[in-house]
């Protein structure tokens, strides 16, 4: 067992990437199945097939099932895919980038600022009874001034320290976080939308959404994976690996600017979703090993699938009452997180 | 300061020319007109008190820092390569890296195979065999599968060696490589290094803390002082003591425009030090009309060259060789003589651990300055130094800094 790990763990050749990769996207496969199927109304797996491969293929279906997948569960569930496979990828990029295991996607400050940006349009009254569009874009554009704000705190001398940008995001985090528990003090009646979507959800989900952010996420997680041999030679820090020829000042700047996108994107459509960016890369190193190469794919799977269980959950635990995703997550991300700390421990083996 | 020109003249047909190298950090000079040539299979010291200018020297030829100057190694115009070409060329080693956390030593070298293969996602068959054979060359194959946490900092630096030669730049900055390390490790590294210039005809610029490593390992020397050469030629020409004086800026002159200090009654002061700690403790010692003299030293060491031009009695062993029983003998006599005893904090191996070891059985009254951990600076087997060590603190007055150890000398008296 303990040698098969250390095989496992050796060093990427494309076999093993892709034996990894594909069983990983099997697994999330098949839980997107299972969540499928499982509800408030149970729909057999066969059914499930059918009902998807036929949307799939475009022919028009009007049975009870495939409105429930179709409309319903399958928005939400995709939307749960999509926003895991971008806090997840950022998380472990950024941890990377700053060469620190306690970094998640929301550390430039982009939590508070989507925070401060849904809690305007929520107590402004442009809720969602008027337009599904107003709070993700008005969650996006803060998230987005609140990063603009650290970089720009953060810039001296033609660059960005590491640590000018970890101390600009808890500033600029905590001004926007007094702004949002002011506007929450004062919301009045729309005091608990506010908190719901904080927590985080997907069960809003609109194909509309998935459509305008599929593209964009895919193409932001194939240009961190692009970095990844960057990554690989940050680990020994910034003098040596620009000394090895990397360009320190794009890596950076990119990493920041995607990571910075997809988190925005994610937290616009879902709200804030802890957990899953930090802790996600921590079980891929374990299972995987710390090679960017291999850690970022995984971490985006990885996170999808989190994010897919916790949903499933989320609606069936108390149904029909639907439990915030966030909750569920770090319920049944934490324990899990433990075991595999603990175990490692036991090994000796060295953590990150 | 000026350059010797015979002596870039001699080098003329050389691979590595650098002229009139300035370099500015916040508007302020930093390296002022370097220019020096360096041929194939040599090793160039690089010698210089903290702030001369060694570390910035090496970035400012791998173009990590701006400078104005020409750099041309084997006919390439070094800054008008992309930084991928200058990696492919020039191995830089920093004086500090990061753990390579989660990266097994194997993995720590064959990542140096970047600027080759940056255009491939995966590794090719080629830079795999590449690692192996220079895994091999640096005998730390054995480590292959630790992680550098792992393994004990000799160690550790040779895999990092190991890293800059997979780059396979034909030229090799390595800054202060043996810092860090007890004699055995820097002796074994730097000998290492030198087989493989040697047989790659590759060429190496080595900064140096400690002026034996320097003198022993390098075929050219230069000596930095603020920014400036200070002297550069060949290391048996060079590196004499006059050089090493004014370039390590021992103060000679502390009777002169000094303000008027308080004599003290002490008799005789014996001060056991090393690695430049305990000079300017035998200075100000000196300065008030003591009698001072020297634990055992090694005769390279900056303490025993402060010592000499003091006129200061310090007992000395050769070079590279752990201290003899003679030598015991001599130092525990001196130490009778003495009134008090002080101890510096120096880094502390097998072979000097008998510097440490005579004190336990010493009943004069004994001073430690002490700035950091003794865990910090022990390179015994065992552990055995902090164990002695914490049991000679039991009988000795223990400060942090010299200041307030003089204020305590000031304020008491002494038989």
């Amino acid at each position: 067992m303990k040698n098969n790990i250390k095989d496992f763990s050796k060093y990427n050749t494309p076999k093993r990437w892709l034996i990894t990769v594909t069983s990983l996207l099997f697994l999330l496969f098949i839980s997107v199945l299972v969540s499928v199927s499982v509800g408030t109304v149970k729909i057999p797996f066969q059914q499930v097939m059918i009902v998807i491969w036929n949307g799939i293929a475009g022919i028009h279906q009007n049975s009870l099932y495939s409105k429930i997948i179709l409309q319903l569960r399958l928005p939400s569930i995709i939307m749960a895919v999509i926003v895991g496979v971008a806090l997840s990828s950022s998380g472990a990029s950024l941890q990377g980038l700053f060469r620190n295991p306690l970094i998640d996607p929301y550390i430039l400050g982009i939590s508070a600022g989507a925070a401060f940006g849904a809690a305007l349009s929520i107590t402004m009254g442009f809720d969602s009874y008027q337009s599904f569009y107003y709070l993700p874009i008005s969650a996006f554009i803060g998230a987005i001034i609140a990063v603009t704000m650290v970089y720009g705190l953060s810039y001296s001398h033609g660059e960005v320290s590491n640590s000018n940008l970890i101390f600009g995001g808890i500033a600029v985090g905590y001004i926007f976080s007094a702004i949002v528990s002011f506007l929450m003090f004062v919301s009045g009646p729309h005091l608990q939308e506010l908190i719901y979507w904080l927590l985080g959800s997907f069960s809003d989900a609109l194909w509309g959404e998935i459509d305008l952010i599929l593209m964009p996420v895919i193409i932001s997680v194939f240009i961190l994976f692009y970095f990844s041999k960057e990554l690989n030679l940050l680990t020994g820090g910034e003098d040596l690996a620009a000394a090895t020829g990397v360009n320190l000042k794009l890596t950076k700047n990119m990493i920041i600017f995607i990571t910075t996108l997809l988190t925005a994107i994610a937290v616009s459509m879902s709200g804030i979703i802890g957990f899953v960016g930090l802790v996600i890369p921590h079980i891929m190193r374990r299972i995987v090993g710390n090679d960017y190469r291999i850690l970022i794919p995984t971490s985006a799977i990885g996170g999808a699938i989190l994010l897919v269980i916790s949903d499933t959950i989320a609606r069936t635990i108390i149904s029909p009452v639907i439990v915030p995703v966030g909750v569920v997550t770090s319920f049944i991300g934490a324990p899990f997180f433990i075991y595999l700390f603990r175990r490692s421990l036991k090994r000796m083996e060295v953590s990150i | 300061m000026k350059v010797d020109v015979n002596n870039v003249n001699e080098c003329s047909n050389s691979n590595l020319s650098i002229t009139d190298l300035t370099v500015y950090l916040n508007k302020k000079k930093i390296l002022n007109n370097i220019s020096f040539t360096l041929k194939q299979g040599t090793i160039l010291g690089i010698m210089g008190p903290n702030g001369s200018g060694k570390t910035t020297l090496l970035k400012a030829i791998v173009n990590l820092v701006k400078s104005d100057g020409d750099i041309i190694l084997n006919g390439k115009i070094i800054k008008k390569l992309s930084k991928l070409e200058i990696a492919k060329n020039i191995s830089f080693l920093p004086q500090v890296t990061e753990l390579f956390r989660g990266f097994k030593s194997f993995e720590v070298v064959l990542v140096a195979r970047y600027p080759h293969n940056s255009d491939y996602i995966f590794d090719r068959k080629e830079d795999i065999e590449k690692t192996e054979r220079i895994l091999e060359i640096t005998g730390t194959m054995k480590y292959r599968d630790k992680y550098l946490s792992e393994l004990s900092s000799g160690e550790r630096g040779m895999v990092l060696i190991a890293r800059a030669l997979a780059q396979e730049g034909k030229l090799l900055l390595l800054d202060e490589p043996t810092a860090h390390l007890d004699v055995k490790n820097q002796l074994e590294i730097m000998d290492k290094l030198r087989n493989i210039v040697k047989t790659d005809n590759s060429m190496a610029i080595v900064t140096f803390h400690d002026i034996t490593m320097c003198k022993k390992f390098s075929d050219m020397v230069i000596m930095l002082r603020d920014g400036s050469i200070i002297t550069y030629g060949k290391t048996d020409e060079v590196v004499t003591e006059e050089n090493i004086k004014r370039c390590f800026d021992v103060d000679l002159d502390f009777n002169i425009a000094a303000p008027p200090k308080k004599i003290l009654n002490i008799k005789h002061a014996h001060i056991i030090c090393g690695a430049g700690s305990g000079k300017e403790i035998a200075k100000w010692f000196k300065g008030r009309g003591v009698t001072v003299t020297m634990g055992i030293l090694s005769p390279m060491d900056s303490d025993y060259i402060v010592a000499k031009s003091l006129s200061i009695n310090a007992i000395v062993e050769e070079p590279f060789r752990s201290i003899s029983p003679e030598m015991v003998e001599k130092h525990k006599k001196v130490i009778e003589k003495s009134s008090i005893v002080i101890i510096t904090d120096f880094p502390v191996g097998n072979g000097n651990i008998d510097n440490i070891d005579i004190l336990l059985h010493c009943n004069k009254q004994i001073f430690i300055i002490e700035k950091s951990q003794p865990e910090s600076r022990d390179y015994t087997a065992d552990r055995r130094f902090t164990v002695i060590w914490n049991e000679i603190k039991k009988k000795a007055k223990v400060f942090n800094n010299e200041n307030d150890f003089y204020n305590f000398i000031e304020a008491n008296r002494f038989e």
